[in-house]
């Protein structure tokens, strides 16, 4: 069941009301209408995965259990490592396996050896890399005496699998989510009106923006070799906004959703590209993952604390794994190693928080100085997403060398001006909002009614225009 | 929440209020007649999916317009013929590719199945509620995706395309020029495919919609004192249908009054075949000729027409033996 479905529009109201009519009753009753209608659209998809979801959160209550009630120091390492293996293990041979098995055939290959190998067909589950890490977190942070172990087995699940968050995150920690799901919660009519807001933006931005861009961006990537330099160029931009609408837009949704039954989830975008330098860019990129890794994985690491070999190493490592998480393929691996060295600079220079408050608070427009450093890291950006749209690694750098062929300085191929129009709209509304938690927040409430109606009625009038593909949303398969 | 879900509910009645008055109006400015006109000097068109849409050049025909399409079911000939008819009083005959592969039951696929992603949005803006109801019965999901789809495709042609031919601009209507070959050692395996396609509808039955939309389809020509010929259009010599005798037993039996005019044996060599069902355009060169010549001889209509067609094929053929 995708956000931007039908099945979506009908599921999501009978859910709400629901929901808001237990409020009455206990809390406990909510709690369970939350879990099976996120089991139910967790099983829209695969209803046999749902059995593996129900396995890793079952593994982690009781782990987590164990790990606190344990005053045995062994007894506590057994449980977590228990936890933790089968978590990455389970990720590991459903995500991984085909990928190093193959790569392994072909590094032997190399060498003048024959490797017969044998590859598994296996469906990679949907939201596996999203809840593994929500499991991961809860653990680690039960491990390190930050949290207490969940004792009430129906409220950890909501918040393993919470439906909003479940398939693409944003990924939550314990100490965050737990705490809102045990709390009673009450109606609000403000809030309300500000989630149905958010995902009238997120649905705007995946459906108009996203999807309108993928139409050319697929095209070109997927036919590289008949299209002129400057088409590449195009496609190349439009695949950056595709993916920022795309992903972000599903986090709007999946935040504006999960405010409507009363709970907020973490921030994941942050207005990314208008972005100073690429340090920036990563504060504000998929803050939940980003978060994630410097908390489970770059502080223990050593952080950026120690020599500058530590830290630059540290950096390698982080970006290095940021991209394999997004996906079995080495196109994610240079995608990450890419950024580690855009980033490089800033580490050894210590300049990586020099941008920490957003671009030209207060102000219109940005300095002249910021306007170009915005620019050349949107540029960087674009550069690093080649890699991560192609299909493998020479296909990237097929499309790289044939931007720089001589029809580079030609009109592109078929401009779609409706898109480029939109898209300069959507940015203008972003830059105006980039003070605010995301750009409908407070956008127009001081219009008059009926002017602000419109508005409204405008972006579905455009929702309307561009849907009928259900597109789906691109960090489904990671 | 009931303040809540009042606004909302009132909020959603508004905007699709106001997508119903923009689709009201972008409908009834697609649906202009002048949108489908052809040229007035063509009183011959040729309806079918692709078989037609391959075989028939029509800048060797003379008075001819090939306004068949690719993939296309009698349901979308139907409504296209209709809006054709509406804006051209001109035409006096219609063609219609009537081919065995029309009757089997997989050519659902040509209307509410596989193909009706990619057809249905561009024929979404001429086909009336009553069409619409019956694809909605069958594939409700994707009509209201393919309806979405076609809003897009409204609103380009009312902003960009308003003065172009709406069949033209979304290529359903037209002769497609094919360069391909047929290679004699991929024959074999055509054949074994046709075996299999052939051995689905050996139980007889056939898909009753598409005939039921031919049937609409020679009623809405004899409405408006059109002549309507059927046509099947030349094959690959190995060509075989299983469903060859309830083809002709539904012609006989359902389409008595309709002259069929069959050029499935007309010689030709396999290099004038695309593949084992389109002509190439050598092939469509041959068979264009052929038929300029026909209607050149006013036969039609004549009792003997097939009689002369198989003259004409059987002498063709001597000279090519």
């Amino acid at each position: 069941m995708l956000f931007n479905s039908i099945h979506f529009a009908i599921f999501l109201p009978i859910v709400f009301i629901a929901y808001w009519l237990l409020n009455e009753k206990k809390l406990k009753w909510q709690n369970l209408l939350l879990l099976l209608s996120s089991y139910f659209f967790y099983s829209c998809w695969d209803y046999r995965f749902l059995f593996l979801l129900l396995f890793s959160t079952l593994l982690d209550f009781y782990s987590g259990l164990k790990i606190h009630q344990s005053d045995n120091a062994r007894s506590r390492k057994f449980w977590f490592w228990l936890s933790i293996i089968i978590n990455i293990g389970l990720l590991g041979v459903l995500k991984y396996y085909n990928f190093f098995v193959v790569s392994f055939a072909e590094s032997l290959s190399l060498l003048g050896f024959e490797a017969n190998i044998q590859t598994l067909n296996i469906i990679l589950p949907i939201g596996i890399s999203f809840y593994t890490f929500h499991g991961l977190s809860y653990i680690i942070d039960v491990y390190k005496k930050r949290i207490s172990a969940e004792e009430n087995f129906i409220d950890y699940a909501v918040f393993v699998s919470f439906f909003p968050l479940l398939v693409a995150g944003p990924i939550e920690r314990a100490t965050h989510l737990l705490p809102q799901i045990k709390a009673k919660r009450f109606f609000s009519y403000n809030n309300a009106v500000s989630g149905l807001r958010q995902i009238l933006w997120g649905l705007f931005k995946k459906i108009v923006i996203a999807d309108g861009c993928a139409e050319y961006a697929n095209i070109v990537f997927n036919n590289s070799s008949e299209y002129s330099g400057s088409s590449h160029v195009l496609a190349a931009v439009f695949f950056t906004f595709q993916i920022y609408g795309d992903f972000s837009g599903y986090s709007d949704i999946a935040l504006g959703t999960a405010r409507l039954f009363g709970i907020e989830l973490l921030r994941n975008f942050n207005y990314p590209y208008f972005s100073r330098d690429i340090a920036e860019f990563w504060r504000r990129w998929h803050i939940s993952l980003s978060s994630w890794f410097k908390d489970y994985l770059y502080i223990p690491l050593g952080g950026s604390n120690g020599s500058i070999w530590l830290k630059i190493r540290n950096t390698f490592i982080i970006f290095l794994v940021s991209g394999f998480w997004h996906g079995a393929n080495w196109t994610f691996i240079v995608w990450g190693l890419l950024n580690a060295l855009y980033i490089m600079p800033s580490i050894i220079f210590s300049s990586n928080r020099n941008n920490m408050d957003i671009v030209a608070r207060g102000k219109l427009l940005p300095s002249f100085k910021e306007f170009v450093a915005i620019n050349i890291t949107f540029v960087l950006t674009v550069f690093a997403w080649i890699f991560f749209r192609a299909k493998d690694i020479s296909s990237a750098f097929n499309y790289v060398s044939e931007i720089f062929s001589e029809t580079l300085f030609t009109l592109p191929h078929n401009i779609p001006y409706d898109i480029i129009f939109l898209i300069l709209i959507f940015m203008l509304i972003e830059w105006i909002n980039r003070e605010e938690k995301f750009s409908l927040h407070n956008f127009g409430l001081l219009w008059p009614k009926y002017v602000r109606l419109s508005f409204y009625v405008l972006l579905c009038l455009c929702i309307y225009l561009y849907s009928g593909k259900e597109e789906k949303f691109i960090y489904f398969q990671f | 929440m009931k303040p809540l879900l009042k606004k909302v509910f009132l909020f959603i009645s508004f905007t699709m209020l106001v997508i119903g008055i923009i689709n009201y109006i972008l409908d009834k400015s697609i649906n202009e007649p002048h949108n489908f006109k052809i040229s007035e000097s063509k009183n011959i068109i040729m309806l079918g999916h692709s078989q037609a849409a391959c075989a028939y050049d029509d800048s060797i025909i003379d008075n001819f317009e090939n306004c068949a399409s690719t993939m296309e079911g009698y349901f979308y000939t139907f409504y296209k013929l209709k809006k054709i008819l509406e804006a051209n009083p001109q035409i006096t005959t219609v063609f219609v590719e009537c081919t065995n592969n029309q009757f089997m039951k997989f050519a659902e696929n040509r209307i509410w199945g596989e193909y009706m992603p990619s057809l249905l949005p561009k024929y979404f803006p001429i086909i009336d509620v009553k069409g619409v109801l019956f694809l909605a019965k069958k594939s409700p999901m994707n009509v209201l995706k393919a309806y979405s789809v076609s809003q897009k495709i409204k609103v380009n042609y009312f902003i960009y395309n308003k003065d172009e031919n709406y069949l033209k601009k979304h290529n359903i209507v037209g002769y497609i020029k094919r360069i391909g070959h047929l290679k004699k050692e991929k024959v074999d395996s055509i054949i074994a495919q046709n075996r299999k396609i052939s051995n689905k509808s050996k139980s007889g039955s056939y898909l009753i919609e598409n005939v039921n939309y031919l049937k609409e389809i020679v009623k809405l020509c004899n409405d408006k004192k059109v002549t309507i010929y059927f046509i099947r259009s030349p094959m690959p010599s190995y060509s075989k249908f299983s469903n060859d005798s309830l083809f002709h037993d539904i012609l006989d039996k359902q389409f008595s009054k309709v002259p069929f005019v069959d050029l499935k044996d007309y010689p030709l060599e396999l290099t004038d075949f695309n593949d084992n069902m389109h002509l190439n355009y050598t092939g469509a060169n041959k068979v264009s000729f052929f038929m300029n010549e026909l209607l050149k001889t006013k036969s039609l209509g004549n009792d003997t027409l097939q009689k002369w067609i198989d003259y004409k094929i059987n002498k063709l053929d001597t000279v090519s033996d």
